[in-house]
This record gives structure tokens, sequence and C-alpha cells, in this order.
């Protein structure tokens, strides 16, 4: 018998998990039909799953006392939030809270929407960067300078919008919940960030940082972290290997002190890139843009 | 817009009907602490943060994240201040479940086996394990709740595995493979 080789086992694990689709599947099922050691090890992959199954599951959980108690700390956290309605209705306090946004039921994966979401801010962000038509008639009015972007300088500054929208609307959480900078750079370097990272503290500015998360950003692991401002906006910095070749066209460009700073908006994210030796950065927020500039510069450093 | 009761309303119909499945997952994850402390602070964390849920989209692997975020700053904080006696202890392991007696049945004697073996593996790996063999999550939720890429799903799936029986063969001698030697 010639052992399997440990593509195929893996092709086999892919398999007994329901992962495999098209010409992997039929490459799968065709190892199955001629080969016993492949029928073998699937039958051992399965009882294993199973088995672990059993262990992990057969053991009774009594979720009694559990869900009373969270139902008494629901009930805490309503009080709470009650108390905070009554101030806004009496003109001192925050707005209603909103519920969760309905969306069509499907049996598609839970992160189909904010995948749509990219995709409109794809769409968004076509109309911030390609140029006017010829005559300018019907096409919204854009700087002279801009150009059509090549997609995969698109994807970067669309990556870094996504990645805001998606913590903002809590489809991803920060790994590390921290306000100690010198904390998060030492928790992205166990992370494996292969880089010095630098986490600013922008205090000054009135922004509290709230922690970080190891991200990727057009293919490199980048250090992500995050600050909450006064008025509760959250402004996400990202720094990641890659240089000034890899941000899309139709950017405002900003010197100051020497540092050139590269600002985009993309549908209502604006963000600002600048380079530190190495390293690309990022502050991207749903503020205004000019704010989000001044934030890169005030915390930006000439390396 | 909803009150906060509606609120909650809304929320404990979504979002209870995964604490059994949080409070398993929980209990491999609470190194010297209550799992419970971790589950009611997750739904605690996900109700805060209720208003931007999308209905529709999945709840569990949803409430799954917030629950991994929730071990790892817990982890953290048992770095930062230590037991005496847990430096370099159970942070990245979970609390060790003793095996069954010798005169314990045998499928329970086994069952604790596979369940010592996995206590023996990297959190990494044993997160991977919890979620596509026990919760049955497609690798690209893995990826989400990870924050990982499918492919190192895959290949994280396929350590973990071998990984396993490793341990079992350790454990218990001679084991079902699950690839050839």
């Amino acid at each position: 018998m010639t052992p399997l080789t440990e593509q195929e086992r893996m092709l086999l694990h892919q398999y007994a998990d329901g992962e495999l689709s098209g010409a992997e599947l039929q490459q799968a099922e065709a190892l199955l039909a001629e080969r016993e050691e492949a029928r073998a090890e699937l039958e051992a992959i399965r009882s294993s799953k199973a088995g672990l199954r059993s262990a992990l599951t057969d053991e009774p959980v009594d979720t009694t006392s559990l869900e009373t108690r969270i139902r008494a700390a629901l009930d805490d956290e309503v009080a709470a939030l009650d108390d905070a309605e009554a101030l806004a209705d009496s003109g001192l306090g925050a707005a209603p809270i909103p519920m969760p946004a309905p969306q069509p039921t499907s049996s598609t994966s839970s992160w189909t929407v904010p995948a749509l979401l990219a995709a409109g801010l794809a769409a968004v962000a076509m109309l911030v960067f390609w140029p006017g038509s010829q005559d300018g008639t019907d096409a919204p009015v854009q700087p002279p300078t801009i150009e059509a972007p090549a997609p995969i300088r698109l994807a970067l500054a669309e990556e870094v919008a996504r990645d805001v929208q998606g913590l903002v609307g809590g489809d991803w959480q920060l790994a590390i919940d921290s306000a100690d900078g010198p904390e998060i750079e030492a928790w992205f370097e166990e992370e494996g960030i292969a880089f010095e990272t630098r986490v600013f503290d922008l205090a000054m500015m009135q922004f509290g940082l709230e922690g970080g998360s190891r991200k990727t950003l057009a293919g490199h692991p980048s250090a992500a972290f995050a600050y909450r401002g006064p008025d509760g906006n959250l402004v996400l910095c990202q720094m990641f290997p890659g240089d000034e070749s890899e941000l899309p066209d139709g950017v405002t460009i900003t010197e100051k002190d020497g540092i050139t700073f590269y600002s985009y908006q993309v549908g209502e994210i604006s963000m600002t890139f600048w380079r530190e030796g190495q390293l690309l950065c990022v502050l991207a927020s749903m503020l205004d843009a000019d704010q989000v500039l001044g934030l890169a510069q005030a915390k930006a450093m000439k390396v | 817009m909803a009150t906060a009761a509606e609120m909650r309303t809304d929320f404990e119909r979504t979002a209870m009907p995964c604490v059994p499945s949080l409070a398993r997952a929980a209990r491999r994850f609470s190194p010297g602490g209550d799992p419970d402390d971790l589950v009611q602070e997750t739904l605690l964390k996900a109700f805060r943060t209720y208003g931007n849920f999308k209905h529709g989209t999945n709840c569990k692997a949803w409430l799954f994240s917030i629950l991994r975020s929730v071990v790892l700053n817990q982890k953290r904080s048992h770095v930062r201040k230590p037991p005496m006696e847990s430096i370099g202890g159970p942070d990245e392991k979970e609390a060790v479940m003793p095996l069954a007696s010798n005169e314990g049945r045998g499928e329970d004697r086994r069952r604790d086996e596979v369940r010592e073996a996995f206590s023996r593996l990297d959190a990494d790996l044993r997160w991977i394990l919890l979620l596509v063999d026990v919760e049955e999550f497609s690798y690209a939720e893995v990826g989400r709740i990870l924050d990982c890429p499918v492919g190192t799903v895959s290949s994280r799936v396929y350590r973990a595995r071998q990984s396993l029986q490793d341990q079992l063969q350790s454990l218990g001698g001679p084991r079902p493979q699950v690839h050839p030697r």
C-alpha cells in the first residue's frame, strides 16, 4: 500500500467536514473510489470527529441557574437603559436604542451581510474614484486628477473601510480589550506580528484606547487598534508592511513636517494613510475627513 | 426604535437558546475560573451591542466570536495578575479533568481520555476542534470567529486532529490512527 500524501489527507479532512465542491470534491471521490487507504483514513476521521463530539457534549450541562443569573443581569442592564431613556426624554441624554436591523433569513453564511456591505462600499468607492465621462454630464463631479484605480489597489481602501464598518457593526470584536498602549504592543508581539508596532496615545485629543486585534490588510498581517472619541465615534488604526505603491489613486495628498498623508473617502468612511519606515499606517473612521487627517498628522512620526 | 424592554425580549428570544453551547465551550476555556462568568459576560457584551446585530445572520457564530474575545481577555488578565502558582500554568490549558477510575466503564473511560487529550492541546487547536467538530460551524464561519483565512482553518483542523490522536496515544497506548504512520 502506498501511503497517502499530506495533501491527500488534508483533502479527506475537508471532505469529511463537507467543505469540498466542484473539482476538489470529484478529486476526493475519485481518491476514495480508488484507494483503500483513503477509505480507511476517512473512516478514522469520522470516528475521531464523532468521538470528540460525544466526549464534549455528553456531559450534562445544566444551565438553569446560569440562565437565571443572566436574566437578572439583563434586568440590571435594562433598568440602566431605561434610566438613560428617561434622561433622553427629558432632553438631557442619549437617543433611543436602535433595534437590530432585520435581514432576510437565508441558509448562507452569517457573514453574507458584511460581504454585501463590502460590495456596496466597493460600489461607492468606484463612484468616488472613477473618472467622470468625457462630457461630464452623467457622472458625479470629480477633481480632475482622479484616475481609474487598479482593482487591487482599490481593494486596500475597501478593506480598511470594511474593517471599520465591521468593528462599528459588531461583526468582529477586538481580541484584546485594553487602554494600555504598551500592553497592546506586547500582545501584538505575542501574536506573531513581526514588526515593531507603535500604539499611539490620543488621550490629548480625548480619544481613549479600546484595544487591538491582529488583522490582514492587502494580504499583509496588520496590527489594528481602536479608539473611542468623546462622541462615541470609533477610530481604527492599522499598521502593516507596505509602501505608497499599494495605495489607490484618486487621493488627496497633504504634507506636514516632511510626512506625506494620503486621504480617501470610501462611502461614509474617511481614512488617511502615511508611511513610517517599512510600514504603512492608516487611521480610519466615520468622523469627518479633516478630523481623521488631523489625528493622523498629530501622531505620525517621520522614520 | 425600540424600548430597552423590547430589545431585551428580542435578545432573549434570539440569544438565550445558544447558552448551553456557550456553557459547554466556556467549560473548556476557563482555567481556574467560573465558566458561567464567561458566558454571562459574553451575553451582557452581546446585549450591549445588540443594536448592531443583524437578524437573519448566525447569532450563535456572533456569540462565539464574543466568547472567544472574553476568554482572551480573561487569559490576559490572569497573566497580568498571576496567582502565586499559576505562572506558566493553566492559562493556555484547559482545567484538566480527572480520568475515570480503572473500575469505570469502558465507554466512560474512553470519553474521559478524549477529554483529557483535548485538554492537553494548545488553545488555538482546541478552539478549532470545538468549533468544527462539536459546534459544526463551516470553515468560513470559523474563519470569521477566529479572524483568520479559511485556508488557515483548514490546515489547523488537520493539525488539531493529528495532535489529538497523538495525545490519545500517549494516554492510552495504541489508538485508531487518523493517518498511517
